[in-house]
């Protein structure tokens, strides 16, 4: 997915002087500046801490849950937060709190699942695109002239469209465009990496296409892949989210912070509650991701 | 006709028919301090598409035509009867099939120039002809000749007894058109006429359109030249503007009411229909709507995939009737003010036939039913759902709820409207909750929808009933009240016994008004009237 | 002439860019199950009316003479005709288009005045408190969705505190300053957070690099450092980051549109879709392709003045 972060710039600067193959086969190309946060110290503790937050809530909601999410109680409706409710209830009588703890795991859901066939894919493509070039790689080239000049929203919202509402249907839709970022990124990086000795390297020693993009090129792109796939993960919500929010994403009585969100707008001036709490589980998941994914940017940055 | 949203974020469509429901407008004579003067800026959900009332799609252009164009015949202020407009007196042969109508003398369209008879042939001629009369054209269809006998008089030959002509003549597709005009458009044919004419609508009607941004406001003006004078002798409207602004997401439309950028706004969602009242500033109207919100089942013997299907079982359906409660449904979706239906026709409709509800919530009698259909254990039933409605939404957690006493799985799937559309015609579809409202003061635009198979298969449900279609025949050409009451006594007996749809409840129309506005009505069948509207 | 032969090759590209894109716009759209004319009647829908108006949609046509006519059209600037409202696609635009464009230019303003001098005060001060703060503030800022934070901004500073107007637009042009500020505000948060970041880390490197310290060395007033070469250089990425976010500007326009109520081509090209009014969407889409192509040849133009070593 794009929205919001920039792709990394190759940095050929951040390589290693010393460029004998075999230190640089395992060298790690640092080159994510633009996501790097290196400030606050304990900020990718509390990040990683946010995540284990989440990830509990969405292994097991019905533990951590004080009440079954969907149960109605037309003797509680629409209650500000107090003790029993501690985010009230919704124009349902349904515990607010326990809908935000279930809807964890579709959020974490749509995370993983929106993002993981476009990052596998994606660096797939890019590294065989970057590699041999040709006739797909000018292909591809139009491709992204195409779709970045198209807003991803609406490409993602048309593509909803066309298969219909629901997760599944969203996925394939944020997957089928969202890999090209993905592609775009480690192509440009294997056109850099390509030109370095320790490939070059490969090839003397008498290495395959398959060996070197494998074994060699494709473990030196990983890092700001996985860096920028965290980031694409907290995106990814706030898409899911939004999708949600206008009906397309996921469908009721499914608790999702988008569509709780939703469902309290027309509230909003009497329960604010309702659409409020939902709307900080987006926020601070989306600051979990990236705290995260910053210390991973350092800490893969330091290993070097 | 249908108030399903076109935009996604129509909500709120349901409400509650309160028999107590304060219609500010219903006396005709405003008090004699009306005041003249001012523009009403007032908040509309979906934004008009089309002006040229034959060739319109939607209910916010129905709802708006009879500010623009004049009909011959007007519906009452409280939508029960009809009464003069451009015709100030008619008679109806003793066969039935001849209407003599009296012209009103001296009216003027908005641009000065005077209506006259030639445009109200052309006008009817246009309307009720199949290849130019648009989607409406059935309820006109009767009309066989126009004749203008005389300088005030125009005579409506019909192939046969027509018992809604006058009603239909009260339609806004009948509204009155300046031939010339329309015809010096540009554009090559008829149709091209009539959409550059819609750009720049003019009629007789009290206002006129000055400008339209689409999507975002449109400015009326009123006409100079309407003929009705308001209770200080001059002429109506009082107001000098209408400012009609779009916004179609309701917790905006609202809050810019509540801010006090408008002066009213239309499809108030239920659920803030309490807070509203509450507010010292607006007055939270709820019109009488001649409206009604069910789920429409379908009733074939297999499905699309061609599992067979449950509901077609006619004691399935009468099951999930009697499990759903709708006394409980009226306190959830619409906050305590709607009613249970009692036909599937809305009871302010003439000739509605009710005596309570057809399915009062009894879930013994349910189970009982449903095991006689060897459905003990339940079944599962999918349910289509505008995505994005709230509403839609509520109504249907709450049946979800009540079905799951019978063992019935109800799901719900959330299409977007043009998709849920495309799966109903194709009658792809196990359920779908719809909207309906009346566009004549008449039963037979519904029942010819619902209930006459070779319309559209009463409603895509392909359930169907030969002796309704004879009777809805029959009853189409009878112009005795007495005995078309009773022939549509009938159809609804047989409708509610067969029951294929899940009868839901009646629905008013939500509309916040600033205390500031005065004798603003929205009359049963939608329509906005705005002309005897003063601010104050 | 070279950069005549560039400007020409980025033309040919640009309009190849524009073709394919009606292409799979064309294709996508006509993939949607639903029907212009369903939708339009609705409920009422029967067969002989929705025959009518296909007809009159020329729908009716098979789907390649459909496209083929849509080219044509193109070939000759025009768009179509709007489905639903029956007015040319072009008129709407030029109603709605100035209304995004404003709203977009106005939140890129607002997205450098806030980021700007936060990047500054962070990178200038590395570590410090001021820094962490800003950088707490900018995490936040990236985690907010669009139509979350732009309801709240509605219900408090528009509906509560009455400071703004309540969605809408003005009907002039300070009206309309005041009445987009609020949505401005909404779409430039989680850019500014986005340049602010980009800036900061920028500014960090830049200082810290060799040429700064040898300036300094030399004696360069201090101001003078900063703006000569520490801007310079920070601009270069902060335009190319602005580059590949304009699209993503518009598509928060989408839905800060829809919460705001402003009449632009944003909620046009939603409500277009959902209505299946091809016409619009394919027309919104294109000329909404075109703008951020030119916005591409306008970043990449202004990088190559502002780095040499960036090869026009």
């Amino acid at each position: 997915m794009n929205e919001g972060v920039t792709a990394p710039a190759p940095d050929p600067t951040a390589l290693p002087d010393d460029a004998s193959a075999h230190r640089a086969l395992r060298c790690v190309a640092a080159s994510h500046r633009g996501a790097v946060l290196p400030v606050l110290r304990p900020a990718p503790v509390a990040g990683i801490v946010i995540l284990l937050l989440f990830l509990a809530c969405a292994a097991a909601p019905g533990w951590i849950a004080p009440y079954d999410q969907l149960a109605f109680d037309y003797r509680a409706l629409l209650r500000p937060p107090s003790l029993a409710h501690p985010f009230g209830t919704d124009n349902f009588g349904r515990d607010l709190l326990s809908r935000v703890i279930w809807a964890s795991r579709v959020d974490l859901q749509i995370a993983i699942f929106a993002t993981v066939f476009p990052m596998v894919f994606g660096t797939f493509a890019g590294c065989l695109l970057g590699y041999f070039g040709g006739i797909a790689d000018v292909v591809f080239r139009r491709l992204v002239d195409v779709i970045i000049t198209i807003p991803f929203v609406v490409l993602v919202i048309a593509i909803v469209a066309v298969l219909g509402p629901g997760l599944t249907n969203m996925y394939i839709a944020i997957s089928a465009v969202g890999w090209i970022v993905y592609a775009r990124l480690v192509r440009a990086e294997v056109l850099v990496q390509r030109r370095l000795d320790y490939v070059a390297a490969g090839r003397v020693m008498g290495y395959g296409a398959a060996r070197i993009i494998f074994r060699h090129l494709l473990p030196n792109v990983a890092p700001p892949v996985v860096v920028y796939w965290m980031s694409d993960m907290a995106l990814a919500i706030l898409l899911g989210s939004s999708l949600g929010y206008l009906g397309l994403g996921a469908q009721p009585p499914t608790a999702e912070w988008g569509v709780q969100i939703a469902d309290g707008k027309n509230f909003i001036t009497t329960a604010w509650w309702m659409s409020i709490f939902p709307g900080l589980a987006i926020v601070l998941a989306g600051i979990g991701f990236s705290l995260a994914g910053d210390g991973l940017a350092v800490w893969l940055r330091r290993r070097d | 006709m249908p108030s399903h949203p076109l935009t996604r974020r129509g909500l709120a469509r349901l409400a509650l028919l309160s028999p107590f429901a304060a219609a500010t407008g219903l006396t005709p004579t405003p008090a004699a301090a009306a005041t003249r003067g001012g523009t009403l800026t007032y908040g509309l959900q979906t934004d008009y598409l089309f002006l040229d009332p034959v060739n319109t799609q939607q209910n916010a252009d129905i709802w708006l035509a009879l500010n623009i164009y004049d009909t011959l015949i007007q519906p009452t202020l409280d939508g029960v009867g009809i009464q003069p407009a451009l015709a100030e007196s008619w008679t109806v042969s003793a066969d039935g099939k001849t209407v003599t109508l009296k012209i009103r003398p001296g009216v003027k369209f908005a641009d000065g120039s005077p209506l006259e008879l030639s445009d109200i042939k052309w006008s009817l001629d246009r309307a009720s002809k199949k290849e130019t009369g648009g989607g409406f054209q059935f309820l006109l269809n009767s009309i066989q000749s126009v004749e203008i006998a005389g300088a005030d008089t125009v005579v409506l030959h019909l192939a046969q007894p027509d018992p809604s002509i006058l009603e239909a003549l009260a339609t806004f597709n009948a509204g009155i058109l300046p031939e010339k005009l329309l015809m010096a458009a540009a554009g090559k044919d008829l149709a091209e006429k009539s959409k550059n004419f819609a750009e720049h609508p003019i009629g007789s009607g009290p206002f006129m359109v000055t400008s339209w941004s689409r999507g975002n406001e449109m400015l009326l003006s009123r006409n100079p030249y309407y003929w009705a004078s308001g209770a200080d002798g001059k002429s109506l409207p009082y107001l000098d503007h209408l400012h009609m602004v779009t916004i179609p997401d309701d917790a905006t439309r609202i809050l810019k009411l509540k801010a006090g950028e408008l002066d009213g706004a239309e499809f108030v969602p239920f659920s803030r229909v309490a807070e509203l009242k509450a507010d010292p500033k607006l007055n939270m109207v709820l019109y009488p709507a001649a409206q009604v919100l069910y789920f429409n089942i379908f009733c074939g013997p297999t499905y699309k995939d061609g599992r067979k299907n449950p509901a077609s079982d006619v004691r399935v359906r009468q099951a999930l009737n009697y499990a759903v409660d709708k006394q409980a449904l009226v306190q959830v979706l619409t906050y305590g003010a709607g009613v249970p239906m009692q036909s599937y026709l809305p009871m302010s409709t003439p000739l509605a036939y009710g005596k309570g509800e057809p399915y009062p919530y009894n879930i013994a009698k349910s189970k009982q039913l449903m095991e006689q259909a060897g459905h003990a254990d339940g079944f599962e039933i999918t349910c289509l759902a505008d995505a994005g409605s709230q509403d839609q939404l509520t109504r249907l957690a709450a049946t979800q709820q009540m079905w799951s006493q019978i063992n019935v799985r109800l799901k719900i799937e959330q299409l977007e409207h043009a998709a849920l559309l495309a799966r109903w015609r194709a009658a792809d579809f196990q359920m779908r909750t719809q909207l309906w409202t009346n566009d004549i003061n008449d039963p037979n635009e519904m029942t010819l929808r619902l209930l006459y198979s070779p319309m559209i298969q009463c409603n895509h449900t392909y359930w169907r009933n030969d002796k309704v279609d004879a009777l809805f025949l029959q009853s189409q050409q009878e112009t005795d009240k007495t005995k078309r009451g009773a022939l549509y006594q009938q159809i609804q007996e047989i409708y509610a016994a067969e029951a294929p749809m899940i009868f839901l409840v009646e629905v008013p129309y939500p509309v916040a008004l600033s205390k500031k506005v005065h004798d603003f009505v929205q009359i049963p069948l939608g329509n906005n009237i705005f002309v005897g509207t003063y601010l104050a | 002439m070279h950069a005549l032969l560039h400007v020409g090759r980025r033309a040919g590209q640009i309009a190849i860019t524009v073709l394919l894109v009606a292409l799979l716009t064309f294709t996508l759209l006509h993939m949607l199950p639903g029907d212009p004319a369903v939708v339009l009647l609705g409920e009422r829908a029967t067969e002989a009316t929705i025959a009518q108006l296909h007809h009159q949609m020329g729908l009716d046509q098979p789907m390649p003479v459909q496209f083929w006519r849509y080219l044509v059209s193109l070939a000759t600037l025009n768009l179509g005709d709007s489905l639903t409202m029956r007015i040319p696609v072009a008129t709407l635009l030029i109603q709605r288009l100035p209304v995004t464009l404003g709203l977009t230019c106005y939140a890129l303003l607002l997205a450098l005045l806030i980021a700007v001098p936060l990047a500054f005060a962070a990178a200038l001060r590395e570590g410090g408190i001021a820094d962490t703060i800003i950088q707490v503030a900018s995490q936040i800022g990236l985690s907010m969705p669009v139509f979350y934070l732009g309801l709240i901004l509605l219900i408090t500073l528009a509906a509560g505190l009455g400071w703004f107007p309540v969605g809408g637009i003005g009907d002039s042009f300070l009206a309309d300053i005041r009445a987009l500020f609020l949505p401005a505000l909404t779409l430039a948060l989680s850019l500014s957070a986005l340049l602010m970041r980009n800036l900061r880390a920028a500014l960090v490197e830049v200082l810290a690099a060799e040429f700064v310290s040898f300036a300094r060395a030399k004696g360069l007033p201090r101001r003078l450092l900063l703006l000569r070469h520490v801007l310079r250089n920070a601009l270069v990425s902060t335009l190319t980051l602005l580059g590949i976010r304009i699209s993503g500007l518009v598509g928060g326009a989408v839905i800060t549109e829809t919460v705001f109520a402003i009449p632009g081509v944003g909620r046009l090209m939603i409500d277009s879709i959902f209505a299946r009014d091809y016409a619009v969407v394919q027309g919104t889409i294109l000329v909404i392709a075109v703008l951020v192509s030119l916005v591409f040849l306008t970043t990449d133009a202004l990088q190559a003045m502002l780095d040499p070593r960036v090869e026009a």
